[in-house]
């Protein structure tokens, strides 16, 4: 999903996952407003959670987890292949031009 | 002379002021990722967007209209004295942010507006609550929706780009995409916006029984209100173009091509059901998103959290101005 990487702390390290935790946020805070969003009637007054605009926070949460877990599935891919550099990026390390693979 | 049909048309040329304002004010989001990518030239930029925002007349109806007509103060309620402090509170927090730098929205402003002039005059009880709620739900909404198409579509275009070896060639590609977004983007924005000066002014109608309560908006109302929104873009507000295109985050065509086509998905979907939102909200959205794509310290949080808090403020804000100014207007007559 990224392009490039994070950058590290003090300590060496990347950071954790920032971006799935923001997104698992918004996911939250959607799904909060699931009862809220429905038709609000004068006569018959609240409904819960079938009808109305209730669609939109329902598929906004799902979405964003959806999202939150893409986030951290390419978080832990970018952290394998710092732990585990490319056949060419250490060929780079150790003084090669990068494109001899052989 | 009647004095009733002069105040009716004085509040309709308020409105249209409004919409002029929102077009100096707003309008320039249309444009902020196609100058700051430097496809088109700030002078070209904003003809092509007020072309499109006039466009927009034939494609959406007037539903957003009749939300703001009879969706957030009680007809009964509705009075040319309300309609006029509910523009002035609007116009003034409008005026205030575009001083400021923010971009706040100016349909929040509004509707701030409208309904602290309505509870002076009337009491709480001539607020909607439904359509006030339903406005309310898609502050929320609008820019996390944004956000979401913004960061999606900005993934499917680099999941199809990234066998490409040409990056010249995809660039002018998206270079020219984008004149297309900006087009898009420049149609929700007149599709949504223009319709709230149309519900001001047939609220008006209503009111002083010009028209009756289950009218459509008149044509003359449609074709004034796009014009004015269209002339409003055509002098710009350059501060918010700054803020919105250089200062959340760096955008390259092919950002500015995800952004605006993320906003303009979510305006147009939002038109044809009839919620009024921010165009400002939604497209701050995408620009997140698209920056998110790449990290999140992509995205300069200080001036989005700026953002926030102009949103956060323009309700009360509007309300609090249009409250006095129907306050000083009762105690003057």
């Amino acid at each position: 999903m990224a392009n490039e990487s994070e950058p590290h702390r003090s300590d060496g390290r990347p950071p954790g996952d920032r971006r799935a935790l923001v997104f698992a946020c918004f996911a939250l805070v959607s799904w909060a407003l699931y009862p809220l969003a429905d038709r609000y009637d004068e006569a018959d007054g609240w409904h819960w959670g079938s009808h109305g605009w209730a669609f939109v926070p329902a598929g906004l949460g799902t979405v964003y987890l959806v999202l939150a877990l893409l986030s951290l599935l390419d978080h832990r891919s970018r952290q394998k292949l710092e732990a585990r550099p490319l056949l060419y990026d250490r060929h780079d390390r150790d003084g090669g031009n990068g494109l001899d693979r052989g | 002379m009647d004095w009733q049909l002069a105040a009716v048309a004085a509040v309709v040329v308020v409105a249209l002021i409004f919409d002029f304002v929102n077009g100096f004010h707003d309008a320039a989001n249309s444009i902020a990722t196609v100058v700051s990518t430097r496809v088109l030239s700030p002078r070209v930029a904003v003809g092509w967007a007020a072309f499109f925002n006039f466009a927009a007349f034939l494609i959406f109806g007037t539903k957003v209209a009749s939300t703001i007509a009879k969706g957030v103060v009680e007809p009964r309620a509705l009075s040319i004295g309300v309609v006029f402090a509910g523009l002035i509170g609007a116009i003034g927090w409008n005026l205030l942010t575009w001083y400021l730098g923010l971009p706040s929205s100016s349909s929040h402003a509004l509707v701030g507006g409208m309904a602290g002039a309505a509870v002076v005059t009337a009491g709480w009880s001539s607020l909607e609550a439904s359509g006030l709620w339903k406005i309310a739900l898609f502050i929320i909404f609008s820019p996390l929706i944004g956000l979401a198409l913004g960061m999606i579509f900005m993934l499917i275009i680099m999941r199809a780009t990234q066998r490409s070896r040409n990056v010249e060639r995809l660039n002018r590609g998206f270079r020219r995409g984008q004149l297309f977004s900006a087009a898009a983007f420049s149609l929700g924005h007149g599709g949504n916006d223009a319709q709230k000066t149309m519900g001001i002014i047939l609220a008006v109608l209503i009111a002083t029984h010009h028209l009756p309560a289950d009218a459509d908006v008149p044509m003359w109302v449609v074709l004034g209100a796009h014009s004015a929104i269209a002339l409003g873009t055509m002098l710009g507000g350059w501060r918010i173009v700054k803020t919105m295109g250089s200062r959340i985050t760096k955008l390259q065509p092919v950002g500015g091509v995800a952004a605006e086509g993320a906003a303009a998905v979510t305006l147009f979907a939002t038109s044809f059901a009839g919620i009024p939102v921010s165009t400002t909200h939604t497209i701050t959205g995408a620009i997140v998103g698209v920056g998110s794509t790449r990290r999140l310290s992509a995205v300069r949080w200080g001036i989005a959290g700026q953002v926030v808090w102009a949103w956060i403020l323009t309700i009360p804000g509007a309300f609090v101005i249009a409250a006095l100014t129907s306050l000083l207007v009762g105690a003057l007559s």
